[in-house]
């Protein structure tokens, strides 16, 4: 069926491949995003029988699933949906910010591979399956992992495989298994492969004694060969083995269960690193960090923005500063190390609104997938309300040698208040960078630095720190 | 063995379209494209079935031990909250307590 676009309505670029229904986003006068959701008649009926199941109200009240209801026929918003062709129109909450797998440090991931094994579970006891298992269906409320492809889930009899399987271990469970037991980070890895890592991929990484490791005989060597074994059948022309498609309705559970105790035991140990002992190792004096510090407290709490991006965030101490006052903290930084200390800390005792990404900011997460749109570029979702550049200037144009105007240029391009500090080049740090260059970066100075700055800001308020070696801006796009 | 025959029988596409154009080396090429276009439409997940079945089977001796230990568990302890198989799991009489 052709569905013609409404005006209003804008299709959300990762929605397309269940032709059961489609997301739109609808932003209203004030800046408000909803979400929509266009469903066809047999998607429709199965959203309300399930929305009426006590599991899955149990599941909605728990904040495990993303709250949803079905729209009246009648109301406004859901005639621009039903004007597009489909039957039903349903609405989600939407989440503050919208985050990929291949963005999360190693325990993000496993909390999120937990939460799809908990949900399988629930709803097969009541008589539901997910029908796929990708992380994408997987988004954060904070440090808390929420469900939001509501319909994913469908009637399950028993005795029904779960198809979902390879998906699952290819998305979630190999990319934990290759850092628990190989050290080997998984976000590049996913970053290019959106469906996850095959299992006739991921053997090769387990090879000689490592293919005994817990977890892969079963679940990635054993499939390896079933696959192979499948398309050499194939080549060889033998038809298909004709046999029954029900298993045993325990085989489910017990596989569910083996899963979720795998995953329960992976853990992976943050090494020390640069960042990840950041807030006892920075170069600043006790009173000079109390004063940044300050700056930054001072400033969000003035603002309260509703969406605040730490930019090498380390472990967070700015971050957290940050959460006090804002709505949600997307803390960036590309240690791994460092970002999975602050989930860690961050989902034991709080801030419970940060959201810690692991991404090289020389290097942001780009658009992905089908031309580009499925899977957002990182600064294509919502834009910040606020921004926070601490000690990260310097990183940005001798480490990553991104010129200073072209940095400027892309912070004023998210038409966001910044608080940003600039590293002089008299600072032991900048100094400690310059070590192993042949270039003197000669365009790094303050002067060049205030110049830039002003063509594109407003300087709202300065501060210096560390008797002038530093200092401290607050800035508003001009 | 099977796979030495998927070899031969790959050589021998490429060989008999060798022969047919006389050594065009395009219509070899494609050929071979043709046979990597074929196996793309295996599904990999055709596995899935046999894998799950094989795994599920596996898992539920040590799965069911479990249950039946913390029924035991509950019985000596006089707890009265049945374990339900699907909490560690559910077997198919528990059906009707999960519904």
């Amino acid at each position: 069926m052709t569905r013609p676009m409404t005006a209003n309505l804008r299709s959300d670029g990762g929605s397309f491949k269940d032709p059961a229904g489609r997301v739109y986003r609808v932003f209203s006068e004030a800046g408000d995003e909803r979400i929509l959701r266009g469903l066809d008649q047999a998607a429709a009926a199965m959203l309300e029988k399930l929305l009426g199941e006590p599991f899955f109200e149990a599941l909605a009240a728990g904040g495990l699933v993303v709250p949803t209801r079905l729209l009246d026929r009648a109301s406004p918003d859901a005639k621009h949906v039903l004007a597009a062709g489909w039957s039903a129109a349903a609405e989600h909450e939407p989440v503050a910010f919208v985050t990929w797998p291949y963005e999360w440090p190693f325990s993000m991931l496993k909390d999120a591979a937990l939460l799809q094994l908990h949900l399988l579970e629930t709803g097969a006891r009541n008589g539901w399956l997910l029908k796929d298992a990708t992380p994408f269906n997987v988004q954060w409320a904070g440090t808390r992992p929420v469900f939001i492809d509501i319909p994913s889930f469908i009637s399950w009899e028993a005795g029904e495989y779960w198809r979902g399987y390879r998906q699952f271990c290819a998305a979630f469970l190999t990319p934990l298994l290759l850092t628990a037991h190989l050290g080997i980070p998984f976000q590049p890895l996913l970053r290019s492969r959106l469906e996850g890592i095959p299992p006739e991929e991921a053997v090769r990484y387990f090879y000689g004694l490592r293919r005994f490791k817990r977890g892969v005989p079963s679940h990635i060597w054993f499939p390896a060969r079933a696959e192979r074994g499948l398309r050499r059948r194939e080549r060889t022309g033998q038809p298909p083995r004709a046999r029954a498609r029900r298993q045993p309705r325990i085989a489910l559970f017990a596989l569910l269960d083996s899963l979720k105790r795998l995953i329960e035991r992976l853990s992976y140990k943050p090494r020390h690193s640069d960042w990840s002992q950041y807030a006892e190792s920075h170069s600043y004096g006790a009173a000079d960090f109390e004063r940044k510090k300050d700056f930054v407290l001072r400033h969000v709490a003035a603002r309260r923005p509703a969406l605040t991006w730490d930019l090498g965030a380390n472990t967070g101490v700015f971050s957290r500063i940050a959460a006090e006052h804002s709505g949600t903290v997307v803390a960036v930084d590309g240690d791994q190390e460092a970002s999975e200390t602050l989930y860690r800390e961050a989902r034991a005792a709080g801030p419970n609104n940060i959201i810690p990404l692991v991404m090289d900011l020389a290097n942001l997460s780009p658009g992905q997938g089908w031309a580009g749109r499925e899977r957002a570029a990182f600064d294509d979702r919502r834009r910040p309300d606020m921004v926070l550049c601490l000690a990260l200037v310097h990183h940005m144009r001798v480490t990553a040698n991104i010129p200073l105007a072209l940095f400027i240029d892309w912070l004023h391009n998210l038409n966001a208040t910044i608080i940003i500090e600039f590293v002089g080049r008299d600072d032991e740090m900048f100094r400690k960078l310059l070590e192993n260059k042949q270039e003197d970066y000669a365009d790094y100075t303050a002067g060049s630095w205030e110049a830039e700055l002003r063509r594109r800001f407003d300087v709202l308020d300065r501060v210096e720190v560390k008797g002038g070696l530093r200092e401290l801006f607050l800035l508003e796009p001009s | 063995m099977s796979r030495k025959r998927t070899i031969r029988k790959s050589s021998l596409t490429i060989a008999g379209a060798k022969r047919a154009n006389d050594g065009d080396p395009g219509m070899i090429g494609f050929s071979a494209v043709r046979l990597i276009l074929l196996l793309a439409y295996v599904d990999p997940g055709s596995a899935g079935f046999i894998i799950t079945t094989v795994l599920g089977v596996l898992a539920a001796g040590g799965y069911l031990a479990r249950v039946y230990l913390n029924r035991l568990k509950q019985w000596v302890f006089r707890q009265n909250k049945k374990v339900e198989l699907g909490e560690v799991a559910s077997g198919a009489d528990d059906q009707a307590d999960d519904r």
